[in-house]
Protein backbone atom coordinates (compact mmCIF):
# COMPACT_ATOMS: atom_id res chain seq x y z
CA UNK A 1 0.00 0.00 0.00
CA UNK A 2 1.34 3.43 -0.89
CA UNK A 3 1.82 6.27 1.58
CA UNK A 4 -1.21 8.28 0.44
CA UNK A 5 -3.48 5.25 0.73
CA UNK A 6 -2.28 4.43 4.24
CA UNK A 7 -2.84 8.03 5.25
CA UNK A 8 -6.40 7.91 3.94
CA UNK A 9 -7.07 4.70 5.87
CA UNK A 10 -5.73 6.28 9.06
CA UNK A 11 -8.00 9.30 8.60
CA UNK A 12 -11.02 7.05 7.99
CA UNK A 13 -10.31 5.06 11.15
CA UNK A 14 -9.89 8.25 13.14
CA UNK A 15 -13.23 9.65 12.01
CA UNK A 16 -14.93 6.31 12.63
CA UNK A 17 -13.59 6.37 16.20
CA UNK A 18 -14.80 9.92 16.71
CA UNK A 19 -18.25 9.05 15.36
CA UNK A 20 -18.58 6.04 17.68
CA UNK A 21 -17.50 8.15 20.68
CA UNK A 22 -20.03 10.87 19.83
CA UNK A 23 -22.88 8.38 19.37
CA UNK A 24 -22.09 6.58 22.65
CA UNK A 25 -21.79 9.90 24.50
CA UNK A 26 -25.05 11.20 23.01
CA UNK A 27 -26.85 8.04 24.02
CA UNK A 28 -25.50 8.29 27.59
CA UNK A 29 -26.51 11.98 27.75
CA UNK A 30 -29.99 11.13 26.46
CA UNK A 31 -30.45 8.62 29.26
CA UNK A 32 -29.58 11.14 32.00
CA UNK A 33 -32.25 12.31 34.46
CA UNK A 34 -33.67 15.09 32.26
CA UNK A 35 -37.27 14.60 33.39
CA UNK A 36 -36.28 15.32 36.97
CA UNK A 37 -34.36 18.46 35.98
CA UNK A 38 -36.91 19.96 33.57
CA UNK A 39 -39.10 21.71 36.20
CA UNK A 40 -35.99 23.51 37.54
CA UNK A 41 -34.90 24.90 34.18
CA UNK A 42 -36.59 28.34 34.54
CA UNK A 43 -34.95 28.68 37.95
CA UNK A 44 -31.55 27.76 36.51
CA UNK A 45 -31.89 30.14 33.55
CA UNK A 46 -32.88 32.99 35.85
CA UNK A 47 -29.75 32.28 37.89
CA UNK A 48 -27.62 32.29 34.74
CA UNK A 49 -29.12 35.69 33.94
CA UNK A 50 -28.13 36.81 37.43
CA UNK A 51 -24.55 35.71 36.75
CA UNK A 52 -24.60 37.79 33.59
CA UNK A 53 -25.86 40.82 35.47
CA UNK A 54 -23.09 40.35 38.05
CA UNK A 55 -20.50 40.09 35.28
CA UNK A 56 -21.75 43.04 33.24
CA UNK A 57 -22.19 45.43 36.16
CA UNK A 58 -18.87 44.52 37.80
CA UNK A 59 -16.98 44.75 34.50
CA UNK A 60 -18.58 48.12 33.74
CA UNK A 61 -17.68 49.48 37.19
CA UNK A 62 -14.27 47.79 36.89
CA UNK A 63 -13.47 49.49 33.58
CA UNK A 64 -14.52 52.89 34.91
CA UNK A 65 -12.12 52.46 37.86
CA UNK A 66 -9.42 50.67 35.87
CA UNK A 67 -8.64 53.58 33.52
CA UNK A 68 -7.70 56.09 36.24
CA UNK A 69 -5.83 53.33 38.10
CA UNK A 70 -3.79 52.39 35.02
CA UNK A 71 -3.12 56.03 34.07
CA UNK A 72 -2.05 56.85 37.62
CA UNK A 73 0.27 53.86 37.70
CA UNK A 74 1.80 54.92 34.38
CA UNK A 75 1.92 58.71 34.54
CA UNK A 76 0.92 59.72 38.07
CA UNK A 77 3.12 61.64 40.49
CA UNK A 78 5.28 59.48 42.74
CA UNK A 79 3.04 59.08 45.80
CA UNK A 80 -0.16 58.45 43.85
CA UNK A 81 1.64 56.11 41.50
CA UNK A 82 2.77 53.91 44.38
CA UNK A 83 -0.71 53.99 45.90
CA UNK A 84 -2.28 52.79 42.64
CA UNK A 85 0.39 50.13 42.22
CA UNK A 86 -0.14 48.95 45.78
CA UNK A 87 -3.92 48.71 45.41
CA UNK A 88 -3.71 46.85 42.10
CA UNK A 89 -1.10 44.40 43.34
CA UNK A 90 -2.85 43.78 46.67
CA UNK A 91 -6.03 42.66 44.91
CA UNK A 92 -4.16 40.64 42.28
CA UNK A 93 -1.96 38.88 44.83
CA UNK A 94 -4.82 37.66 47.04
CA UNK A 95 -7.48 35.03 46.29
CA UNK A 96 -10.66 36.43 44.76
CA UNK A 97 -12.71 34.60 47.39
CA UNK A 98 -10.85 36.49 50.10
CA UNK A 99 -11.74 39.83 48.49
CA UNK A 100 -15.38 38.75 48.44
CA UNK A 101 -15.22 37.79 52.14
CA UNK A 102 -13.51 41.05 52.98
CA UNK A 103 -16.24 43.11 51.38
CA UNK A 104 -19.08 41.01 52.82
CA UNK A 105 -17.81 40.45 56.37
CA UNK A 106 -15.21 43.12 57.08
CA UNK A 107 -16.90 46.10 55.48
CA UNK A 108 -19.91 46.03 57.89
CA UNK A 109 -17.48 45.75 60.79
CA UNK A 110 -15.44 48.76 59.60
CA UNK A 111 -18.27 50.94 58.29
CA UNK A 112 -20.91 49.92 60.79
CA UNK A 113 -23.64 49.31 58.22
CA UNK A 114 -24.87 46.01 56.83
CA UNK A 115 -24.40 45.11 53.17
CA UNK A 116 -26.63 42.67 51.38
CA UNK A 117 -24.97 39.65 49.82
CA UNK A 118 -25.94 40.94 46.38
CA UNK A 119 -24.32 44.35 46.92
CA UNK A 120 -21.25 42.73 48.45
CA UNK A 121 -21.01 40.48 45.40
CA UNK A 122 -21.26 43.43 43.02
CA UNK A 123 -18.78 45.47 45.05
CA UNK A 124 -16.15 42.78 45.43
CA UNK A 125 -16.39 41.65 41.80
CA UNK A 126 -16.01 45.28 40.71
CA UNK A 127 -12.87 45.64 42.83
CA UNK A 128 -11.44 42.47 41.33
CA UNK A 129 -12.34 43.56 37.80
CA UNK A 130 -10.80 46.99 38.35
CA UNK A 131 -7.46 45.57 39.48
CA UNK A 132 -7.11 43.02 36.69
CA UNK A 133 -8.42 45.32 33.94
CA UNK A 134 -6.10 48.12 35.11
CA UNK A 135 -3.16 45.86 34.32
CA UNK A 136 -4.60 44.93 30.93
CA UNK A 137 -5.01 48.63 30.11
CA UNK A 138 -1.55 49.50 31.40
CA UNK A 139 0.04 46.74 29.30
CA UNK A 140 -1.89 47.99 26.26
CA UNK A 141 -0.69 51.55 26.72
CA UNK A 142 2.91 50.43 27.32
CA UNK A 143 2.81 48.39 24.12
CA UNK A 144 2.61 51.53 21.96
CA UNK A 145 6.16 52.26 20.72
CA UNK A 146 7.87 55.40 22.02
CA UNK A 147 8.44 56.50 18.40
CA UNK A 148 4.70 56.96 17.99
CA UNK A 149 4.56 59.44 20.85
CA UNK A 150 7.69 61.21 19.59
CA UNK A 151 6.29 61.60 16.09
CA UNK A 152 3.09 63.02 17.49
CA UNK A 153 4.57 65.53 19.91
CA UNK A 154 7.18 66.53 17.32
CA UNK A 155 4.30 67.61 15.07
CA UNK A 156 3.04 70.00 17.75
CA UNK A 157 0.39 67.73 19.26
CA UNK A 158 -0.04 68.21 23.02
CA UNK A 159 0.30 65.31 25.44
CA UNK A 160 -3.47 65.05 25.70
CA UNK A 161 -4.03 65.06 21.93
CA UNK A 162 -1.27 62.50 21.53
CA UNK A 163 -2.87 60.20 24.09
CA UNK A 164 -6.32 60.57 22.58
CA UNK A 165 -5.47 60.15 18.90
CA UNK A 166 -2.22 58.14 18.85
CA UNK A 167 -1.73 56.13 22.05
CA UNK A 168 -5.27 55.15 23.00
CA UNK A 169 -6.46 53.72 19.66
CA UNK A 170 -3.34 51.58 19.31
CA UNK A 171 -3.43 50.56 22.97
CA UNK A 172 -7.07 49.44 22.71
CA UNK A 173 -6.24 47.38 19.65
CA UNK A 174 -3.21 45.77 21.31
CA UNK A 175 -5.03 44.95 24.54
CA UNK A 176 -7.90 43.03 22.90
CA UNK A 177 -6.48 39.50 23.29
CA UNK A 178 -5.57 40.08 26.95
CA UNK A 179 -8.90 41.80 27.50
CA UNK A 180 -10.78 38.81 26.10
CA UNK A 181 -8.90 36.41 28.39
CA UNK A 182 -9.54 38.67 31.36
CA UNK A 183 -13.28 39.08 30.70
CA UNK A 184 -13.70 35.31 30.42
CA UNK A 185 -11.80 34.88 33.70
CA UNK A 186 -13.99 37.53 35.34
CA UNK A 187 -17.15 35.82 34.18
CA UNK A 188 -15.99 32.59 35.76
CA UNK A 189 -15.02 34.47 38.93
CA UNK A 190 -18.69 35.41 39.41
CA UNK A 191 -19.25 31.78 40.47
CA UNK A 192 -17.32 32.47 43.71
CA UNK A 193 -20.14 34.59 45.12
CA UNK A 194 -22.05 31.39 45.79
CA UNK A 195 -19.96 31.32 48.99
CA UNK A 196 -21.82 34.32 50.43
CA UNK A 197 -25.23 33.02 49.45
CA UNK A 198 -25.95 34.87 46.19
CA UNK A 199 -28.10 32.71 43.96
CA UNK A 200 -25.91 32.84 40.86
CA UNK A 201 -25.80 30.10 38.25
CA UNK A 202 -23.29 28.01 40.17
CA UNK A 203 -25.26 28.12 43.42
CA UNK A 204 -28.54 27.49 41.62
CA UNK A 205 -27.13 24.29 40.14
CA UNK A 206 -25.84 23.21 43.56
CA UNK A 207 -29.21 23.93 45.19
CA UNK A 208 -31.11 22.04 42.47
CA UNK A 209 -28.76 19.09 42.89
CA UNK A 210 -29.69 18.88 46.58
CA UNK A 211 -33.40 18.94 45.74
CA UNK A 212 -33.50 16.45 42.87
CA UNK A 213 -31.10 13.60 42.33
CA UNK A 214 -29.75 14.33 38.87
CA UNK A 215 -26.08 15.20 39.37
CA UNK A 216 -24.78 14.34 35.90
CA UNK A 217 -27.45 16.22 34.01
CA UNK A 218 -26.92 19.22 36.27
CA UNK A 219 -23.13 19.21 35.93
CA UNK A 220 -23.60 19.06 32.18
CA UNK A 221 -25.93 22.06 32.35
CA UNK A 222 -23.42 23.85 34.58
CA UNK A 223 -20.58 23.32 32.13
CA UNK A 224 -22.71 24.23 29.12
CA UNK A 225 -23.96 27.43 30.80
CA UNK A 226 -20.45 28.75 31.45
CA UNK A 227 -19.11 27.54 28.14
CA UNK A 228 -21.82 29.26 26.10
CA UNK A 229 -21.46 32.44 28.16
CA UNK A 230 -17.68 32.64 27.77
CA UNK A 231 -17.95 31.81 24.09
CA UNK A 232 -20.44 34.65 23.71
CA UNK A 233 -18.03 37.04 25.46
CA UNK A 234 -15.35 36.06 22.95
CA UNK A 235 -17.70 36.85 20.10
CA UNK A 236 -18.69 40.20 21.59
CA UNK A 237 -15.06 41.27 22.10
CA UNK A 238 -14.07 40.19 18.63
CA UNK A 239 -16.91 42.27 17.24
CA UNK A 240 -14.98 45.34 18.43
CA UNK A 241 -11.80 44.22 16.70
CA UNK A 242 -10.99 46.82 14.07
CA UNK A 243 -10.03 45.59 10.66
CA UNK A 244 -6.83 47.54 10.14
CA UNK A 245 -3.44 45.98 10.60
CA UNK A 246 -1.10 47.24 13.25
CA UNK A 247 2.11 46.35 11.48
CA UNK A 248 4.73 48.78 10.44
CA UNK B 1 27.31 83.64 12.29
CA UNK B 2 24.92 85.20 14.77
CA UNK B 3 21.19 85.66 14.20
CA UNK B 4 20.48 82.26 12.68
CA UNK B 5 17.06 80.65 12.76
CA UNK B 6 18.69 77.92 14.88
CA UNK B 7 21.53 78.75 17.25
CA UNK B 8 23.42 76.51 19.66
CA UNK B 9 25.46 78.45 22.21
CA UNK B 10 27.95 76.36 24.19
CA UNK B 11 25.52 73.50 24.59
CA UNK B 12 26.38 70.59 26.86
CA UNK B 13 24.43 67.41 27.48
CA UNK B 14 25.19 64.29 29.44
CA UNK B 15 23.55 60.86 29.40
CA UNK B 16 24.65 59.79 32.86
CA UNK B 17 28.42 60.14 32.68
CA UNK B 18 28.51 60.16 28.89
CA UNK B 19 29.18 63.63 27.52
CA UNK B 20 26.99 63.43 24.39
CA UNK B 21 27.14 67.12 23.50
CA UNK B 22 30.38 68.81 24.45
CA UNK B 23 30.36 72.59 24.09
CA UNK B 24 28.48 72.66 20.80
CA UNK B 25 28.05 76.04 19.13
CA UNK B 26 26.37 76.17 15.78
CA UNK B 27 24.18 78.52 13.75
CA UNK B 28 21.86 77.68 10.90
CA UNK B 29 20.56 80.54 8.76
CA UNK B 30 17.04 80.56 7.33
CA UNK B 31 16.94 78.76 4.00
CA UNK B 32 20.16 76.89 4.62
CA UNK B 33 20.64 73.14 4.34
CA UNK B 34 23.05 71.76 6.91
CA UNK B 35 24.14 68.14 6.80
CA UNK B 36 25.40 66.63 10.04
CA UNK B 37 27.50 63.50 9.86
CA UNK B 38 29.83 61.56 12.08
CA UNK B 39 30.45 58.10 13.47
CA UNK B 40 27.82 56.22 15.46
CA UNK B 41 27.48 57.67 18.95
CA UNK B 42 29.02 61.01 18.01
CA UNK B 43 25.95 62.90 19.22
CA UNK B 44 24.56 63.94 15.84
CA UNK B 45 21.04 62.57 16.45
CA UNK B 46 21.01 64.06 19.94
CA UNK B 47 21.99 67.43 18.48
CA UNK B 48 19.05 67.23 16.08
CA UNK B 49 16.59 66.14 18.78
CA UNK B 50 17.59 69.09 20.96
CA UNK B 51 16.30 71.50 18.32
CA UNK B 52 12.65 70.54 18.90
CA UNK B 53 13.26 69.66 22.51
CA UNK B 54 12.79 65.91 22.25
CA UNK B 55 15.96 66.00 24.38
CA UNK B 56 16.70 68.55 27.07
CA UNK B 57 20.10 70.13 27.40
CA UNK B 58 22.09 70.45 30.62
CA UNK B 59 24.04 73.62 29.92
CA UNK B 60 24.20 76.39 27.34
CA UNK B 61 21.42 77.81 25.25
CA UNK B 62 19.52 76.95 22.11
CA UNK B 63 17.61 79.69 20.30
CA UNK B 64 15.09 78.63 17.68
CA UNK B 65 13.25 81.18 15.55
CA UNK B 66 14.30 84.02 17.84
CA UNK B 67 13.15 82.45 21.12
CA UNK B 68 15.36 80.60 23.60
CA UNK B 69 14.13 77.06 24.36
CA UNK B 70 12.95 76.76 27.93
CA UNK B 71 10.84 74.42 30.00
CA UNK B 72 7.41 75.91 29.35
CA UNK B 73 5.40 73.07 27.91
CA UNK B 74 2.99 75.30 26.00
CA UNK B 75 5.76 77.26 24.32
CA UNK B 76 7.62 74.12 23.34
CA UNK B 77 4.44 72.56 21.93
CA UNK B 78 3.77 75.71 19.90
CA UNK B 79 7.36 75.75 18.64
CA UNK B 80 7.22 72.08 17.63
CA UNK B 81 4.27 72.89 15.37
CA UNK B 82 6.70 75.06 13.34
CA UNK B 83 9.38 72.36 13.09
CA UNK B 84 8.83 69.28 10.97
CA UNK B 85 10.67 66.09 11.86
CA UNK B 86 11.35 62.94 9.87
CA UNK B 87 12.56 59.84 11.69
CA UNK B 88 14.77 56.95 10.72
CA UNK B 89 11.97 54.44 11.39
CA UNK B 90 9.24 56.62 9.74
CA UNK B 91 6.94 56.35 12.80
CA UNK B 92 3.79 56.64 10.74
CA UNK B 93 0.61 56.06 12.73
CA UNK B 94 -0.34 52.48 11.82
CA UNK B 95 -4.00 52.84 12.78
CA UNK B 96 -4.61 55.78 10.43
CA UNK B 97 -4.73 55.88 6.65
CA UNK B 98 -2.01 57.76 4.79
CA UNK B 99 -4.33 60.72 4.32
CA UNK B 100 -5.30 60.77 8.01
CA UNK B 101 -1.63 60.54 9.00
CA UNK B 102 -0.97 63.73 7.06
CA UNK B 103 -4.16 65.49 8.14
CA UNK B 104 -4.07 64.78 11.87
CA UNK B 105 -1.86 67.60 13.17
CA UNK B 106 -3.32 70.28 10.84
CA UNK B 107 -6.81 69.30 12.06
CA UNK B 108 -6.06 69.00 15.76
CA UNK B 109 -3.27 71.55 16.25
CA UNK B 110 -4.03 74.18 13.62
CA UNK B 111 -7.79 73.63 13.83
CA UNK B 112 -8.15 73.61 10.05
CA UNK B 113 -11.47 72.68 8.48
CA UNK B 114 -11.59 69.11 7.21
CA UNK B 115 -11.81 69.93 3.51
CA UNK B 116 -8.97 72.44 3.77
CA UNK B 117 -6.72 69.95 5.59
CA UNK B 118 -7.65 67.32 3.04
CA UNK B 119 -6.73 69.59 0.14
CA UNK B 120 -3.33 70.33 1.73
CA UNK B 121 -2.71 66.64 2.39
CA UNK B 122 -3.64 65.56 -1.13
CA UNK B 123 -1.45 68.30 -2.57
CA UNK B 124 1.53 67.17 -0.48
CA UNK B 125 1.02 63.49 -1.31
CA UNK B 126 1.13 64.48 -4.97
CA UNK B 127 4.30 66.46 -4.29
CA UNK B 128 6.06 63.45 -2.74
CA UNK B 129 4.86 61.32 -5.64
CA UNK B 130 2.29 58.97 -4.08
CA UNK B 131 -1.16 60.57 -4.53
CA UNK B 132 -2.66 57.15 -5.30
CA UNK B 133 -1.83 55.82 -1.81
CA UNK B 134 -3.99 58.31 0.10
CA UNK B 135 -6.43 55.72 1.41
CA UNK B 136 -3.82 52.98 2.03
CA UNK B 137 -2.56 52.12 5.49
CA UNK B 138 1.15 52.42 6.37
CA UNK B 139 1.60 48.63 6.57
CA UNK B 140 0.64 48.40 2.89
CA UNK B 141 3.48 50.71 1.77
CA UNK B 142 7.14 50.08 1.04
CA UNK B 143 9.74 51.72 3.29
CA UNK B 144 10.48 54.40 0.72
CA UNK B 145 6.79 55.21 0.34
CA UNK B 146 6.34 55.32 4.11
CA UNK B 147 9.20 57.76 4.47
CA UNK B 148 7.77 59.99 1.75
CA UNK B 149 4.43 59.99 3.59
CA UNK B 150 6.33 60.91 6.75
CA UNK B 151 7.85 63.88 4.91
CA UNK B 152 4.40 64.93 3.65
CA UNK B 153 3.07 64.62 7.19
CA UNK B 154 5.79 66.92 8.51
CA UNK B 155 5.26 69.43 5.68
CA UNK B 156 1.49 69.55 6.27
CA UNK B 157 2.06 71.83 9.26
CA UNK B 158 3.79 74.37 7.03
CA UNK B 159 7.02 74.23 9.07
CA UNK B 160 9.77 76.83 9.00
CA UNK B 161 12.40 74.19 9.69
CA UNK B 162 12.64 70.53 8.71
CA UNK B 163 14.72 68.06 10.74
CA UNK B 164 15.76 64.72 9.24
CA UNK B 165 17.16 62.03 11.54
CA UNK B 166 18.92 59.50 9.27
CA UNK B 167 15.93 59.41 6.94
CA UNK B 168 17.37 56.79 4.59
CA UNK B 169 19.23 54.53 7.03
CA UNK B 170 16.35 52.07 7.44
CA UNK B 171 15.64 51.84 3.71
CA UNK B 172 16.58 49.22 1.17
CA UNK B 173 19.15 50.66 -1.28
CA UNK B 174 16.73 50.90 -4.21
CA UNK B 175 14.38 53.10 -2.15
CA UNK B 176 16.95 55.59 -0.91
CA UNK B 177 16.91 57.57 -4.13
CA UNK B 178 13.16 58.23 -4.17
CA UNK B 179 13.37 59.72 -0.66
CA UNK B 180 16.48 61.77 -1.45
CA UNK B 181 14.79 63.20 -4.56
CA UNK B 182 11.96 64.56 -2.40
CA UNK B 183 14.51 66.06 0.00
CA UNK B 184 16.48 67.66 -2.83
CA UNK B 185 13.25 69.20 -4.11
CA UNK B 186 12.58 70.65 -0.66
CA UNK B 187 16.09 72.05 -0.38
CA UNK B 188 15.85 73.67 -3.78
CA UNK B 189 12.54 75.19 -2.72
CA UNK B 190 14.36 77.12 0.02
CA UNK B 191 13.41 75.07 3.09
CA UNK B 192 15.65 75.37 6.14
CA UNK B 193 16.87 71.84 6.73
CA UNK B 194 19.09 70.08 9.23
CA UNK B 195 19.82 66.58 7.99
CA UNK B 196 21.65 63.86 9.88
CA UNK B 197 22.77 61.49 7.15
CA UNK B 198 25.66 59.62 5.63
CA UNK B 199 24.39 60.25 2.11
CA UNK B 200 27.37 62.25 0.97
CA UNK B 201 26.02 62.55 -2.56
CA UNK B 202 23.05 64.44 -1.10
CA UNK B 203 25.40 66.63 0.94
CA UNK B 204 27.45 67.53 -2.13
CA UNK B 205 24.38 68.32 -4.17
CA UNK B 206 22.34 70.52 -1.85
CA UNK B 207 24.12 71.22 1.45
CA UNK B 208 25.26 74.75 2.21
CA UNK B 209 27.39 73.40 5.01
CA UNK B 210 28.52 70.04 6.30
CA UNK B 211 29.10 69.54 10.01
CA UNK B 212 31.21 66.65 11.21
CA UNK B 213 30.79 65.50 14.80
CA UNK B 214 32.90 63.14 16.86
CA UNK B 215 32.58 62.29 20.57
CA UNK B 216 29.99 65.02 21.18
CA UNK B 217 32.02 67.79 19.58
CA UNK B 218 31.70 69.67 16.31
CA UNK B 219 35.04 68.79 14.78
CA UNK B 220 34.64 70.30 11.35
CA UNK B 221 32.21 72.70 9.73
CA UNK B 222 32.71 73.61 6.09
CA UNK B 223 31.12 74.02 2.69
CA UNK B 224 30.71 70.68 0.90
CA UNK B 225 33.48 71.67 -1.51
CA UNK B 226 35.99 72.26 1.28
CA UNK B 227 34.66 69.41 3.39
CA UNK B 228 35.23 66.75 0.76
CA UNK B 229 38.48 68.08 -0.67
CA UNK B 230 40.24 70.06 2.07
CA UNK B 231 39.11 68.64 5.43
CA UNK B 232 41.38 70.06 8.13
CA UNK B 233 40.91 67.57 10.95
CA UNK B 234 42.47 64.10 10.68
CA UNK B 235 39.34 62.55 12.23
CA UNK B 236 37.26 63.99 9.41
CA UNK B 237 39.67 62.69 6.82
CA UNK B 238 39.65 59.23 8.36
CA UNK B 239 35.85 59.19 8.54
CA UNK B 240 35.52 60.34 4.94
CA UNK B 241 38.03 57.74 3.87
CA UNK B 242 35.86 55.04 5.40
CA UNK B 243 32.49 56.08 4.07
CA UNK B 244 33.53 57.40 0.67
CA UNK B 245 35.56 54.36 -0.28
CA UNK B 246 32.36 52.53 -1.26
CA UNK B 247 30.61 55.44 -2.93
CA UNK B 248 31.72 55.50 -6.55
CA UNK B 249 32.00 58.79 -8.36
CA UNK B 250 33.08 60.84 -5.39
CA UNK B 251 36.62 62.08 -4.83
CA UNK B 252 38.66 60.16 -2.32
CA UNK B 253 39.07 62.29 0.76
CA UNK B 254 42.68 61.36 1.29
CA UNK B 255 43.81 62.86 -2.00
Amino acid sequence: MNAAGSQRLQAALWWLGVAIAVIVAAERVRRLEWAAVAPSLPFLLTALGRSWVLAIVSIACGVIAAFPLALTRLYGPRGLRQLATGAIEAVRATPELMVIFWVYFTWPYLAGNQVTAWNAALGSLSVIAAAYLAEVIRAGISSVPAGQVEASIASGMSGLLTFRYIVLPQALRNMLPALLAQLVALFKTTSLVYAIGVMDFFRAVAVTKNAVFAPYALYLILGAGYFVSCFAIGRIVRWFDPRYQLLE
Amino acid sequence: MAGGIIEFRNVHKWFGTLHVLDDVSLAVQAGQVVVVCGPSGSGKSTLLRCINRLERIDRGEIVVDGAPLDDQVRKITRLRAEIGMVFQRFNLYPHLSVLDNVMLAPLKVRGLARDKARAIAEDLLAKVGIPEKASAYPAQLSGGQQQRVAIARALAMGPKIMLFDEPTSALDPEMIQEVLEVMVGLAEGGMTMVVVTHEMGFARRVADRVVFMDAGRVVEEATPEDFFTRARDPRTRSFLGKILSHVPGLPDAST
